[in-house]
């Protein structure tokens, strides 16, 4: 390894540490930390959470760098997406009640009928819009998904409204110690989570196809001269992310509220953690939604008012990850 | 005996740059031929336009007498067309295996796929040998014998080869001429660009000289070797 990129990599971890101390610093200007068990039980209850929603970024970020890797397409749409695959696990839920049937589904399993759903748009999308333009001037996808995000904002406040929605599931909590809890509904969904990536990386290591997948991600050209048809391929792979994004929809439904334009905020986590991580890799995006989550909930609880300020972190992560190591923890260099 | 390749009168370029002018050659079945010239003479943009990378501006391209142009390069592979790019390109965070496996994509029988791989082990043992290593751990010589096992994966009725000794140490380039004229002598039509001129007119039968994007001189391999011009300008004296 070149010794600027070695440099680069201490710089970006010394930077990690950088970013976890300043919400405790905050923290202890503020007086806002107490030295006694009950503090550290709630630290610890709070660092939980964050990993548990991780898991949920996770299924964001996953998607966004797998289409990336494969098309070198920054997809800006994706928080909409996200927000979709929200509507329609609520729409199913609600659906039973609206027809006056006395049925109850299960929002997870909605995701039998709103996954493939989303593939299809996915692959629909990339078909009609994208593949036409991929391998030109990067621009122009960009602002083709950014379009498409805007319509998808503006179709689902012209059907479903501004108003704010929540599934209730799960809501006990579960405890690890007397002091130490986590909601059931966030075990679950980062249970979810973990088992959806992990299928989907087993499938890009092992199945024929993630293999052509991974193929066209490092070098379309030569993956077409070994008989794989690149653009079913990016149509697949749209599908897929989609798809994933639509699964971050569904355990966004059952722990978060979301509106129709709750979406752009999840675009913005997902950039920011396909950044870190590294755009392209899988394992990278894994990493940075973790860390991502955790972050985000440490100042929320260590800042006063952290709230306010949580969205900070996603794009303070953001911005110097791009200027201390723009390939990120774990990305290819860029050619 | 009608050729097997054959493009006629061709133009081609990138976006609106034409680099191909009228560019015509042949390849015969069972043919080995290569086509020289100095840097930028067009050699690797011939193979690009052949198998649909590049804009085609005019001219015909047939192969097996069959209009190929338009088409994407996945289909001219089906049609019996491998295709071995410049620069040893593996895919470097895959095995070996999985690189030849993935090369026979087209292929949906497995047990063709293994008597393929079988047929690729026995030409290059020293693949056969390394199955399980990570293609990016290798060294140049036995990347370049991984995308050539690759493209051989389809069993090609003929094989583009660009540049396929370019960067390798003197011991490999003799090894990938030595089994460049063992795929011959199987009966694999073959086409290489070469820059090692001299080289690989001795392994042809027959050759062209592309300067500027243009023909420039044509004939077996032998007498472009004895051609005056042709030594002077391209083969160093």
């Amino acid at each position: 390894m070149e010794k600027s990129e070695v440099r680069s990599i201490y710089l970006l971890a010394g930077f990690l540490v950088f970013a976890y101390a300043l919400p405790f610093a905050v923290g202890v200007w503020t007086d806002s930390i107490f030295y006694d068990r009950q503090w550290l039980a709630d630290l610890a209850t709070v660092a939980l959470s964050g990993l548990m929603q991780g898991g949920v970024y996770a299924m964001f970020a996953v998607g966004l760098t797998l289409i990336f890797g494969v098309m070198r397409v920054i997809n800006v749409a994706h928080g909409e997406l996200v927000v979709l695959g929200a509507y329609l696990t609520w729409v199913m839920f609600n659906m039973p009640e609206w027809l006056g049937i006395d049925v109850y589904v299960d929002p997870l399993l909605s995701m039998v009928v709103s996954l493939p759903l989303a593939f299809l748009l996915g692959y629909g999308i990339q078909k009609l819009l994208l593949n036409a333009v991929v391998g030109g001037p990067e621009l122009t996808p960009l602002l083709i998904t950014f379009g498409i995000g805007i319509s998808l904002v503006n179709i689902v406040e012209w059907i479903f409204t501004t108003d704010y929605h929540t599934i209730p599931y799960e809501p006990d909590a579960i405890h690890l110690t007397a002091s130490i809890a986590v909601g059931k509904n966030k075990v679950i969904s980062f249970g979810m989570a973990f088992l959806i990536s992990m299928s989907v990386y087993i499938f890009l290591k092992v199945a024929r196809l993630g293999k052509a997948i991974r193929a066209t991600a490092q070098n379309a050209d030569v993956a077409m001269v070994c008989g794989i048809n690149i653009y079913s391929i990016y149509m697949i792979t749209f599908g897929l992310g989609a798809a994933l994004a639509a699964a971050g929809g569904t355990l966004v439904s059952i722990q978060f509220g979301f509106n129709p334009e709750t979406g752009l905020q999840y675009t913005v986590v997902a950039f920011a953690i396909i950044i870190l991580g590294g755009r392209g890799n899988f394992i990278g995006a894994l990493i940075g939604a973790l860390m991502l989550g955790v972050i985000e909930n440490l100042i929320a609880f260590m800042v006063p008012n952290g709230s306010a300020m949580v969205e900070i972190a996603a794009y303070g992560l953001m911005i110097c990850t791009l200027l201390i190591r723009p390939r990120g923890l774990m990305g290819a260099k860029e050619g | 005996m009608a050729a097997l390749l054959e493009i006629k009168n061709v133009d081609a370029g990138y976006g609106n740059i034409q680099i191909l002018h009228q560019v015509s050659l042949h390849v015969k079945e069972k043919e080995v031929v290569c086509v020289v010239g100095p840097n930028g003479a067009g050699k690797s943009t011939a193979f690009k336009v052949i198998m649909g990378f590049i804009n085609h501006m005019g001219g015909d391209i047939l192969f097996d007498g069959k209009n190929i142009i338009g088409q994407r390069p996945d289909q001219i592979l089906a049609r019996g067309l491998g295709y071995v790019p410049q620069g040893r390109i593996v895919f470097n965070q895959m095995t070996v295996r999985e690189n030849l496996d993935i090369g026979a994509y087209v292929e949906r029988d497995k047990r063709k796929r293994l008597q393929s791989m079988e047929y690729v082990f026995e030409l290059f043992p020293r693949l056969a040998e390394r199955q399980k290593q990570m293609a990016g751990t290798m060294s140049g010589g036995e990347q370049q014998m991984l995308a050539m096992g690759r493209a051989l994966m389809t069993r090609p009725r003929m094989m583009m080869l660009d540049e396929p000794s370019l960067g390798l140490s003197p011991r490999f380039v003799t090894e990938i001429f030595e089994k460049i004229v063992n795929l011959a002598r199987e009966g694999l039509t073959i086409i290489l660009v070469e820059q090692n001129a001299a080289r690989a007119l001795e392994i042809s039968h027959r050759g062209y000289v592309l300067e500027l994007g243009r023909n420039r001189f044509a004939g077996s391999g032998e007498e472009l070797l004895n051609n005056e011009e042709v030594r002077r300008m391209y083969l160093g004296g």
